[in-house]
């Protein structure tokens, strides 16, 4: 049967639905006073599907009816607006069959229809984002770095001299915000349009523009002093009424909360004149244009959120002491789970035998680590601060700078300089939380220690026996002459490990775990983790002697001077 | 449990939670009219009252937080002054005088009603929101509420006690979540089945309908969290069984609810209702049942569709009816209403 026919007799088969005629291979029928198409090209591959559009030669809004022109490959392509009836993703098209996809998409029309007028509501404001750049005249989206407080303010606004225009909280420091191009500053003030972040605590009856249905000043005031409903909190309403305006222009940031994601809107507002009022009265009694503009939300602390990472990291410090490998990827994967500030010590630079397993590229070959890494990290997104110190870091100096620190992960590889951290962080008396972690010769193990002075047990623990005589690391899995074959020498004491990119990989995944939970105060001892090609192990905090050097004096030093009190 | 996210939604619906500020500026504006001018108007008419010693304070829903969405904005104000109420016994002349200190705007529309003084406010000559301000003399330790119509020929200064109202009010409800939910519904559905209603004293006010459902609440929680439909359904049944029906050849011709108010003056809240038609209390009570009824059904029935389509019927469009689902296994997951 002809494929038009196909479609045809389903359709017909329905009360209430008539079809009307042909064109361009598209099946129109009557619904409720109101004509649409359904065109179902390539209906004899599996996974193509039908799709229903109406014609564009009227204004017709309605959730889920495209407000633009779609071009589908047929003449007269631009004439036709899209029905979405689905999910991306949320059908597998090969399990229905022609007939089937047919009444399904019919059966969705049937229920897009119906909705009540909230439910309308509810569609619209899903798709928020969505109209509102549909009417927006800018093409490059306005940059919002809003934070992680939620409440009215005036942001900092920066344009590039180009086309981008940044709104930035307060307390917001970004990273190339002194950044040049071609000798001058990219970054610019532009105290003309003073931008305003709204946050909005109740949505109702706030829908999206539509070609039917343009802003006004009326959809401005509903948000801010809307009679029926509170709309936003009574604080950002006092602010908005103290807030002093001298420009003809300003930007509303809007925020609101859909399903519990975050739905940003910004509206430049244009005034009768430009005479000096408060941001309110200014709103209710002298708006002439309202503006539509395309803008993104990108602040760090949204982006972590928006993926699942847990913002309580959004604030916190890291001490690094090591870039090589582990630090490396140490470093890049604290990024990624939410940490913007870290400060990293190292004082090799970048070779090429470094590269395939270490995070930086190869024009960094030649740079120190720690520039290369900030380099690196830093191009992510402007939030992320990198304190690169290209040395070591020195016992003392150790002890003078943790106070400002949560935490310091000490990814060195060296027994002698882990042992000489160790000991200044027992006899300073520090509480911050440290990880130790090492990977073992031989490329198949690694460790991670944490050593927390509230607790029993410290690195030196490890390479102290039981009568408190000095030994090697005893908790190494590899033996000694396994070690040794696992070596590269070359020459004049110069020696390499051999190990691949994923020791790294498994024992920064577990690095994050472990952070995680000494954050959440879920670690109560400090513990020694054996991390084996496929497990990690939770070794406990049986590696402490009581007869070590390092702790087990300090230890009852602490318990004597307890006891005195 | 059935629709619980059709409950949490439509809750979120109806359900008022702040003063909107146009409400709050208005009230602000209003309350200090009254302290700067009423004590003036008083003065005028040989009265003495100190601005000082004027009592604002809420009542009403705002008070102990039940406010639904209305079309017209409703909101109770109180205003307290000492008087001795036996040298000044018309209260009609008193509550004029409020009337005249504070009926000087254009934005307001001031009438004196029979509990209170009425401040309309309207906008293109549509009223969208009224304060009510029933006007209480404390003489001699006790309070008393001026009754009365502008030129009736009774009233009278009735014991009252609004605060302690208040107070037993927010101890019942205040903690109670499910209970404060409950009585929102209840009164969204007065709403809804007397939104035509226009004779005076034929709706179920809302202080009684609340403290109904405080005597008749019944408590419904589930592993899965609290359980609305049937905690609504069991509750107004209750409510429904507590009327007394005198019948006629079968046909119930009176229905009577009574709900003492637990303060002074201890009246019956249903007593101007049942003195003003019998048909009133059967009204209600018919009304009543069928809610019941649709709910009963909704507890009953199998399918979510059509559970939500009998609670749509008690509470209108706002509440939606979640969609169908196809039971064929294959099928199912393709019907999911979650559009593009
Ligand atoms: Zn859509
Ligand atoms: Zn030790």
């Amino acid at each position: 049967m002809d494929k038009v026919d196909f479609v045809k007799q389903i359709i017909e088969s329905y009360d209430g639905i008539e079809f009307t005629r042909e064109n361009d291979g598209i099946v129109f029928f009557q619904y409720r006073d109101k004509e649409y198409g359904c065109w179902y090209p390539d209906a004899d591959k599996d996974s193509s599907s039908p799709m229903l559009v109406v014609k564009n030669d009227e204004n017709y809004d309605y959730p889920h009816i495209l407000p633009f022109n779609v071009p589908l490959e047929i003449n007269k392509s631009d004439q036709y607006r899209c029905i979405c009836l689905y999910e991306t993703e949320s059908t597998v098209k090969y399990l229905q069959s022609k007939e089937e996809k047919v009444k399904d998409v019919i059966d969705r029309l049937l229920v897009l229809l119906s909705l009540s007028p909230l439910e309308r509501e509810r569609e619209f404001q899903k798709e928020f984002v969505y109209y509102w750049d549909n009417m927006a005249e800018n093409n490059t989206p306005v940059q919002i770095y809003a934070g992680s407080t939620r409440e009215f303010q005036r942001l900092n606004v920066y344009f590039d001299g180009k086309s981008t225009l940044r709104y930035v909280a307060n307390g917001i420091k970004l990273s190339d915000a002194k950044a040049e191009d071609r000798g001058k500053k990219k970054w610019s003030h532009k105290p003309e349009v003073p931008g305003f972040y709204i946050p909005i605590e109740d949505n109702r009856r706030i829908l999206p523009p539509t070609r039917d249905r343009k802003w006004k000043a009326d959809d401005i005031l509903r948000i801010v002093c809307g009679k029926d409903l509170r709309r936003i909190s009574h604080e950002t309403y006092q602010k908005l009424n103290q807030e002093k305006i001298k420009t003809q222009k300003v930007s509303l940031i809007f925020e609101m909360k859909v399903n519990g994601n975050c739905v940003i809107f910004t509206a430049t507002i244009t005034f009768r004149s430009a005479k000096t009022d408060t941001l309110m009265n200014k709103l209710r009694q002298d708006i002439m244009n309202v503006q539509i503009v395309k803008s993104r939300r990108i602040d760090y602390y949204f982006l972590c959120k928006q993926i699942g990472n847990d913002t309580s990291l959004y604030c916190k410090k890291i001490l690094l002491i090591g870039a090589g490998s582990l630090g490396s990827y140490t470093a890049r994967e604290l990024i990624r789970a939410g940490i913007r500030d870290i400060t990293v010590y190292d004082a090799d630079d970048l070779e090429k035998e470094n590269l395939l397993r270490h995070t930086c590229d190869d024009y960094c070959v030649g740079f120190s680590k720690v520039v290369a890494l900030k380099f690196e990290l830093e191009r992510l997104h402007p939030e992320i601060h990198i304190k690169a110190v290209n040395r070591d870091l020195q016992a003392a100096e150790f002890m003078e700078i943790l106070p400002q620190f949560d935490m310091a992960i000490i990814t060195v590889g060296s027994s002698d300089i882990q042992i000489e951290l160790n000991q200044a962080l027992k006899q300073g008396h520090c509480n911050k939380p440290v990880i130790f972690t090492w990977l073992e010769a031989g490329g198949k193990n690694s460790h991670i220690l944490t050593v927390d002075n509230n607790y029993e047990g410290c690195f030196q623990c490890l390479f102290t026996d039981a009568n408190g005589r000095r030994i090697n690391n005893k908790v190494n899995r590899l033996s000694v002459e396994k070690t040794e074959q696992n070596k590269i020498r070359n020459g004049c004491g110069g020696t390499r490990a051999a190990y691949g990119n994923a020791i790294l990989l498994r024992t920064v995944a577990a690095l994050l775990n472990i952070m995680q939970e000494i954050f959440d105060g879920k670690i109560h001892m400090n513990k020694l983790f054996d991390i084996i090609p496929t497990q990690v192990i939770d070794m406990g905090n049986d590696f402490r002697e009581r007869k070590c050097q390092c702790c087990s004096n300090e230890y009852s030093r602490r318990l004597y001077k307890d006891d005195a009190s | 449990m059935k629709l619980k996210k059709q409950f949490a939604e439509f809750y979120d619906e109806i359900t008022i939670k702040d003063e909107s500020e146009p409400l709050r500026e208005k009230r602000e504006i209003l309350q200090k009219d009254i302290e700067d001018r009423f004590p003036d108007e008083l003065a005028s008419h040989g009265i003495d009252l100190k601005k000082s010693d004027i009592e604002i304070f809420d009542q009403g829903s705002y008070k102990y937080n039940t406010t639904i969405k209305s079309n017209v904005i409703d909101r109770d104000v109180a205003v307290k002054i000492p008087l001795d109420i036996n040298q000044y016994p018309d209260t009609r002349k008193i509550k004029g005088y409020l009337r005249d200190a504070i009926d000087y705007v254009a934005a307001r529309t001031v009438n004196i009603k029979e509990p209170c003084v009425n401040v309309a406010y309207f906008e293109n000559g549509e009223e969208w929101m009224h304060i009510d301000l029933p006007l209480y003399a404390e003489c001699d330790g006790k309070v008393y509420l001026a009754r009365g119509r502008e030129f009736a020929d009774n009233y009278s200064w009735e014991i009252a006690d609004p605060k302690g109202l208040n107070q037993d009010l927010c101890d019942k409800i205040n903690g109670n979540a499910q209970l404060r939910r409950i009585i929102r519904y209840i009164k969204k559905w007065r709403n809804e089945k007397y939104a035509n209603s226009t004779l005076d004293h034929e709706v179920p006010p809302s202080i009684g309908l609340t403290y109904l459902a405080c005597d008749y609440f019944q408590e419904v929680t589930t592993p899965e969290g609290d359980d609305d439909l049937t905690a609504l359904q069991q509750t107004m049944s209750a409510i429904r069984d507590s009327f007394i029906l005198t019948k006629e050849n079968g046909i119930i011709v009176k229905a009577d609810i009574t709900r003492y108010i637990p303060v002074e003056p201890f009246t019956d809240i249903f007593a101007t209702m049942k003195e003003s038609s019998d048909s009133y209390g059967v009204k209600f009570y018919n009304r009543l049942s069928k809610a019941v009824e649709n709910l009963t059904n909704a507890v009953n029935v199998e399918s979510e569709h059509d559970a939500g389509n009998y609670v749509q019927k008690v509470f209108g469009e706002e509440f939606e009816v979640p969609p169908k689902q196809v039971s064929s296994a294959a099928t199912v997951s393709k019907k999911e209403q979650n559009f593009g």
